[in-house]
């Protein structure tokens, strides 16, 4: 088995399209942390002593917008939202415009780590149709091993993959976020607004590791749903787009959260669990489901899936 | 002879709505000998090979490889069978000494560097081996595959249509490298339905049509050239004597009639040595020849009048 996870790692790292994903990874955390200091982070401002006048003045500001009769409705409650963020963080002592490695990683990782699930989505649906395709998969199937020990080496080499690009990101995203934005640690403080409840207080050592840790199982999910379907429906295209479309599916679906939350099915399915890294700023992701219960169906639906194509390929006829 | 190394029982594979694509297979394969799998396309070569290989389930039947059953177990019969199936696949974007090492690691027992040397050597590619796959010319991908399907010293060689897409010198030098492998008492099992190759390249070949076996012959008896070689030939008279020229034909139990070519021409199935008898006794009852003709050769004429003529004769009768 091990044998069979090492070549597979071999073949992933000898084709050019895994080191430009992993590049890319590199790169864009580098485009981004200069995008966030020139534009983003506003450098001037973080050492500027007024911040506190500035805060105040905005909150003066939106008393104005609350105190207008003819506001709209969000625009009165986007007011008190702002309004209680800077509340807390004068309370607290939290300067907006100050920042840190630490809080640059917390912010942009959910954004980078998007690639990171594209790619891996990508590499899940090639990874076993390619061989099929090219016809090497025929050559590896008569020699003496047991066919789903081919395609678990695969599954595991994905993995291995999607692991490698999530250190590759944490890694070049401290080392540029140190160099040009400075050192912070684990307990520098930050606002959670989660747009649900109001914005609250915490630290980047409660969020993160619990962001990058769901993240890691999240993507799981996705690996796990496109390499099935690659073999299910024979088709690498297929399952690629299958995976964009449950990416960006993700991101619907949290629209339709809102709409289908009442109904008794919704929470079955598993394309709203597939959001698990919200759970790092919040507890519920619909009215009464928990991080406990969206684990519980996404590895249901993982088991199914899983299930279904190693019982195919176990008994498929390679005829072409 | 001595004992069969591949041992194939009533292979018969079904596929949907229960039609048979090869049915009631059996044949034996000896140390040392190179067997040919003729017929044509679609007969069912490919099926039964891929079955033998385990690529396809067999419906029934069972394959044996030194004794050993397949379904018995299936990693000590694999482990001696060295296959290409169609085409040689490679990773493209890996060498050639990469790819040749991806088979090395999965070989059970270990493959060490010289063997992978002694291979290369063996086919020719020491110049290129460096070289990544996809500059390959379709020759040398097939001495690679060769290599491949050597490299962990299997007893068997198993190679579906070898001979597709080789030019002249790359079939002849296969050919050279499959009598040496038969000298070392490696057994080849060769499916094509290119007869004039099979008859240079094989000791037997076995002939399949429409999914089952139709006939053995030893490559050897055809090409001698003594009294029971078999022939087509064709003797060509006058319209108005046709019937009689059949009649004194369908006398002799020796020759056998295939078929009436114009109403004036008959295609004769018999022994070289008898031709001029024959002639003979044409002249004798006064029917007149205007022309004797010599139809294909040997397996060719074998081949053709096994496929080709079932309709008109019995498969059984024609069994030299």
């Amino acid at each position: 088995m091990i044998t069979l996870i090492q070549n597979e790692w071999i073949k992933l790292w000898s084709k050019k399209r895994t080191w430009i994903f992993a590049l890319f990874i590199l790169l864009i955390t580098i485009g981004i942390a200069f995008f966030f200091k020139s534009v983003i982070f506003d450098m001037d401002a973080a050492n500027d002593e007024n911040w506190e006048q500035d805060l105040e003045e905005e909150i003066a500001v939106q008393e104005e917008i609350m105190a207008d009769e003819d506001a709209d409705e969000w625009q009165v409650e986007n007011a008190q939202m702002t309004i209680q963020q800077n509340e807390e963080m004068l309370a607290s002592g939290i300067n907006p415009n100050k920042t840190n490695n630490m809080i640059f990683l917390e912010e942009t990782f959910p954004f980078l780590a998007s690639f990171i699930t594209l790619f891996s989505v990508i590499v899940a649906s090639s990874i076993v149709s390619s061989e099929i395709d090219d016809g090497t998969m025929k050559h590896l199937l008569i020699r003496p091993y047991p066919r789903w020990k081919f395609i678990t080496a695969k599954l595991i080499t994905t993995v291995g993959f999607s692991l490698s690009l999530i250190v590759v990101l944490l890694v070049s995203n401290l080392l540029i976020g140190t160099i040009l934005l400075g050192t912070g640690s684990l307990s520098t403080e930050i606002m959670v607004n989660n747009f649900e409840t109001t914005p609250y207080l915490s630290t980047v050592g409660e969020v993160l590791p619990a962001r990058v840790g769901l993240y890691v199982l999240n993507v799981l999910m996705f690996i796990i749903i496109s390499f099935s379907v690659s073999i299910l429906f024979r088709s690498q295209t297929l399952a690629v787009g299958i995976g964009i479309f449950i990416l960006f599916g993700t991101n619907i679906a949290q629209s339709f959260n809102v709409l289908l939350a009442d109904t008794s099915w919704y929470q079955y399915i598993f394309l709203p669990h597939l959001s698990l890294p919200e759970y790092a700023i919040r507890d519920e992701i619909l009215p009464g489901v928990g991080l406990a219960f969206s684990i519980m169906v996404l590895s249901v639906y993982a088991l199914v899936f899983l299930g279904a194509c190693f019982t195919y390929f176990q008994r498929k006829d390679f005829a072409e | 002879m001595s004992e069969a190394v591949l041992d194939i029982q009533s292979l018969r594979k079904t596929v949907h709505k229960g039609k048979n694509i090869v049915e009631d297979v059996s044949f034996k394969m000896h140390k040392g000998e190179i067997l040919g799998l003729l017929g044509p396309n679609g007969a069912g070569k490919t099926t039964t090979i891929r079955m033998i290989v385990g690529l396809i389930k067999r419906s029934s039947g069972s394959v044996s490889i030194n004794g050993t059953d397949m379904d018995e177990d299936s990693q000590t019969c694999k482990r001696q069978i060295g296959a290409i199936v169609e085409n040689p696949a490679f990773y493209d974007y890996m060498s050639g000494w990469k790819n040749l090492q991806q088979h090395a690691r999965m070989a059970i027992d270990p493959v060490s560097d010289e063997r992978m040397q002694d291979i290369i050597k063996l086919v020719q590619l020491e110049d290129a081996i460096h070289d990544k796959v996809k500059k390959y010319s379709l020759g040398m991908k097939q001495r690679l595959g060769v290599a491949q399907a050597l490299l962990h010293q299997p007893s068997i060689l198993i190679l579906d249509e070898p001979t597709n897409g080789l030019d002249p010198k790359g079939i002849r030098e296969l050919r050279d490298y499959l009598r040496e492998l038969a000298d070392q008492g490696i057994s080849t099992l060769v499916s094509s339905h290119l007869l004039s190759e099979m008859q240079l390249m094989c000791d037997r070949v076995v002939i399949m049509e429409k999914g089952r076996l139709i006939d053995e012959t030893v490559i050897g008896e055809l090409d001698q050239s003594d009294e029971q070689k078999v022939c087509i030939v064709a003797f060509q008279c006058r319209v108005d004597q046709i019937q009689e020229a059949k009649a004194l034909i369908e006398a002799d139990s020796e020759i056998e009639l295939l078929h009436i070519e114009k109403e004036q021409t008959l295609v004769l199935k018999l022994h070289e040595a008898t031709i001029p008898d024959v002639n003979k006794k044409f002249v004798e009852a006064g029917i007149d020849i205007y022309a004797i003709e010599r139809k294909k050769t040997t397996l060719e004429e074998k081949f053709l009048s096994l496929t080709n003529t079932r309709n008109m004769t019995d498969i059984k009768e024609v069994q030299s």
